[in-house]
């Protein structure tokens, strides 16, 4: 049954996307991708839409082991049309057919012969009622699915969302910690000044280990570079970095930057 | 109804398309902050091929050198795993688990004629590279310079400023013998505090010695005569010059930054105010008037002000005079007493003498002029006359040490300070010297 739903749901939102739908069908699905829309720049405004995701806070190492607590404690999101399904047309109540109003009496094989129309008749209008309601049905369950494989897309989205959320807090709690170990390891030479900046690109392994080191931009001045790099050398292995869970470990760490930019430098 | 569904689509698409672009972007991490610890550096003896034993211990001075400018810590080298003389002996993961930033080495050999040739090389311990190699060479009184030249390449390379161990430093030295025979005398020497000779002794007092901008020469007060005049001294030649012998006070002298002027403090009109000489016309010209005491000029960079001391506002203080106008304008304001101001190289700060409010002792405070920000660097009990050596990265001062002067050396973040090795004798007046040749 559950399959079965599914199936026939996917196959509404695979008409739609070829644009079969009936029209009735694009004004509420149009109306939920606005809504999706909506929820997803909500969401780039939450998060830096930039270009690269610049970790400035320093969330405590202690919030991260609580994070890391509950890695893949989320499932995946699944739509769940089972449970609120009941995808039961309810059953359009044929009108009532109007009876035709009493003749006077002819004779009785028109009498007969009218009977036998009207029989015929009635069972054409039940026919075609029934036929009616078949359609209306379909419609029905049709427009049911639509609005349910919305609602499944939309709390899908959701909870995408609140688990983007959750990974925003767990990388930049181990983007901090790494902060922090760099900061605490660098020595400035004298010459380093405000406004010096050097980038560079890190390739990590999930053990912490840096494998690779390369400068993107000099600062310009090579006693700044060089004692930027042994900062990041003295600190790795960033071994805390194995509590993070792999799917964000890959997704953010493998490969990242480091800017050196002295703000609390005179000059 | 067909366009709608295709903005439909269209929308859905971009949807898939940002979350996406959310995924691709990449981390980066800003390191906005360091710790500016002193960097652990290895200076490893270095190998000596020659007859004998080698007159100076090259390393050893290398890393004193290091140490003293407080941006370095030199490892013990009884740690050492290893003593490579050589790149093709460096082990870096050895020197790595020292701690060692950086790594020196090098080898003495003996050349004919009394001649020692240096080579040496500096090591990225953590880069896993050679930074930097050289040779120098010299004879055996000049040893002590090639150390104090390779700490130089050394201190550029890893910090990017000009080294100052090449350059020396001029002070007083008393010594007291009985209530009525004091011998004082000028010394000249390394900025470790070796090698010191003297340049002029006497039976009376010498004050406030002055580098001529080219080294080359020394403006001092000396009492020779039984009354205070000012002196230039080729260092070279020892050929001595009095340049100004007037009526009261003759004191204070201070070589201008082009070497054309002196600025020094007289009171031949019955009160002590700031003039300038100018040595090759010998005229005379008063910088301020003011029947308060000014005294201790000293030369802004550009050389078109001076800063002074003057008890002018009730208490000393610290004022600045431009030359072209004789405008005044007061500098510091914290504090009871802020005196004998030197002017770092770069103009942006002073270093002197302060006392604060209900202080006991006298300290080393530099302040930044364009803030006014003062921080104390020093805290023994009784110091005086700082002066700022060539890069700005450190101060020589005198202080008082069981019961005489002795010279401390302190980094211009006030983090790391020492006390040179002197003479006995009460040590005074520290003058640092410019970069030499």
């Amino acid at each position: 049954m559950k399959e079965k739903f599914f199936w026939r749901m996917l196959g509404g939102v695979r008409k739609i996307l070829r644009g079969q739908g009936s029209n009735a069908w694009t004004i509420p699905v149009l109306f939920s991708v606005v809504l999706h829309t909506i929820l997803v720049i909500g969401l780039f405004m939450i998060m830096p839409s930039s270009e690269e995701r610049t970790i400035n806070p320093t969330p405590s190492f202690v919030s991260a082991r609580m994070v890391t607590l509950e890695p893949e404690a989320k499932p995946k999101a699944k739509p769940k049309p089972a449970r609120k399904v009941a995808p039961k047309p309810k059953p359009v109540k044929a009108a009532p057919v109007k009876k035709a109003p009493p003749k006077p009496k002819v004779d009785k094989k028109s009498i007969a012969l009218k009977r036998r129309q009207e029989t015929e008749r009635k069972q054409q209008e039940r026919e075609k009622l029934r036929k009616e309601q078949e359609r209306l049905d379909e419609l029905q369950k049709q427009r049911e699915q639509e609005m349910l494989a919305a609602l499944a897309r939309e709390q899908q989205a959701r909870m995408q969302a609140e688990q983007l959320k959750g990974d925003q807090v767990a990388v930049a709690t181990y983007a901090g910690v790494i902060k922090n170990l760099v900061e605490s390891l660098w020595s400035r030479p004298a010459s380093a000044k405000r406004g010096m900046k050097a980038t560079f690109r890190i390739k990590m392994l999930p053990t912490g280990e840096v494998i690779s080191i390369s400068m993107i931009s000099s600062s310009g001045n090579g006693a700044f570079d060089r004692s930027a790099l042994q900062a990041i050398e003295k600190a790795q292995p960033f071994r805390e970095i194995q509590h993070l869970e792999s799917r964000l470990f890959d997704r953010d760490f493998r490969e990242f930057r480091f800017v050196f930019d002295p703000r609390d430098l005179l000059k | 109804m067909r366009m709608l569904a295709r903005s439909v689509r269209f929308a859905l698409f971009g949807y898939l398309l940002l979350l996406v672009s959310l995924a691709r972007a990449e981390l980066t991490i800003e390191i906005t902050q360091g710790n500016d610890q002193a960097v652990p550096v290895a200076v490893v003896p270095f190998s000596w091929n020659g007859k004998g034993v080698l007159p100076e211990d090259i390393a050893g001075i290398v890393g004193n050198d290091l140490r003293l400018s407080g941006q370095f810590a030199p490892l013990p080298n009884n740690q050492f795993l290893g003593f490579p003389s050589k790149d093709d002996e460096v082990y870096f993961g050895d020197w790595k688990r020292l701690g060692a930033s950086y790594l020196v080495v090098g080898q003495v050999t003996e050349q004919p004629n009394n001649r020692y040739k240096v080579n040496y090389e500096l090591f990225d311990v953590l880069g896993k590279k050679s930074v930097v190699r050289g040779e120098v060479s010299g004879n055996r009184n000049q040893l002590r310079s090639v150390a104090h030249n390779i700490s130089d390449a050394v201190y550029q390379k890893i910090t990017g400023v000009q080294g100052v161990f090449s350059t020396r430093i001029v002070y007083v030295v008393a010594k007291r013998y009985s209530i009525d025979r004091t011998d004082y005398k000028l010394v000249y020497a390394d900025m470790d505090g070796y090698r010191a000779v003297p340049v002029l002794q006497s039976k009376e007092p010498i004050l406030a010695p002055s580098w001529s901008p080219d080294g080359r020469k020394l403006a001092y007060v000396s009492f020779e005569t039984g009354r205070p005049a000012i002196y230039i001294q080729e260092l070279a030649t020892g050929r001595r010059e009095r340049i100004s012998s007037f009526r009261g006070l003759n004191s204070a002298p201070k070589w201008s930054p082009d070497g054309k002027k002196i600025a020094m403090v007289l009171s031949k009109s019955g009160n002590p105010d700031i003039y300038v000489l100018d040595l090759a016309t010998r005229t005379l010209t008063q910088v301020t008037r003011h029947f308060a005491m000014d005294n201790e000029p000293a030369w802004m960079p550009n050389g078109k002000s001076l800063v002074f001391t003057s008890n002018r506002g009730g208490s000393a203080q610290l004022y600045e005079v431009t030359l072209a106008n004789g405008g005044v304008k007061r500098l510091t304001f914290e504090g009871r007493f802020n005196a004998r101001a030197r002017v770092f190289p770069d103009g942006k700060s002073l270093a002197f003498i302060h006392k604060g409010k209900g202080d006991e002792s006298y300290n080393v405070a530099v302040q930044e002029l364009g803030t006014g920000r003062m921080r104390i660097l020093s805290s023994s009990p009784f110091e005086d006359a700082p002066d700022v050596s060539p890069n700005g990265r450190m101060l020589i001062y005198s202080a008082q040490g069981g019961g005489q002067g002795v010279l401390g050396i302190i980094s211009a973040d006030g983090r790391i300070s020492f006390r040179l090795p002197s003479s006995e004798g009460d040590v005074r007046e520290p003058a640092w010297s410019p970069f030499l040749q």
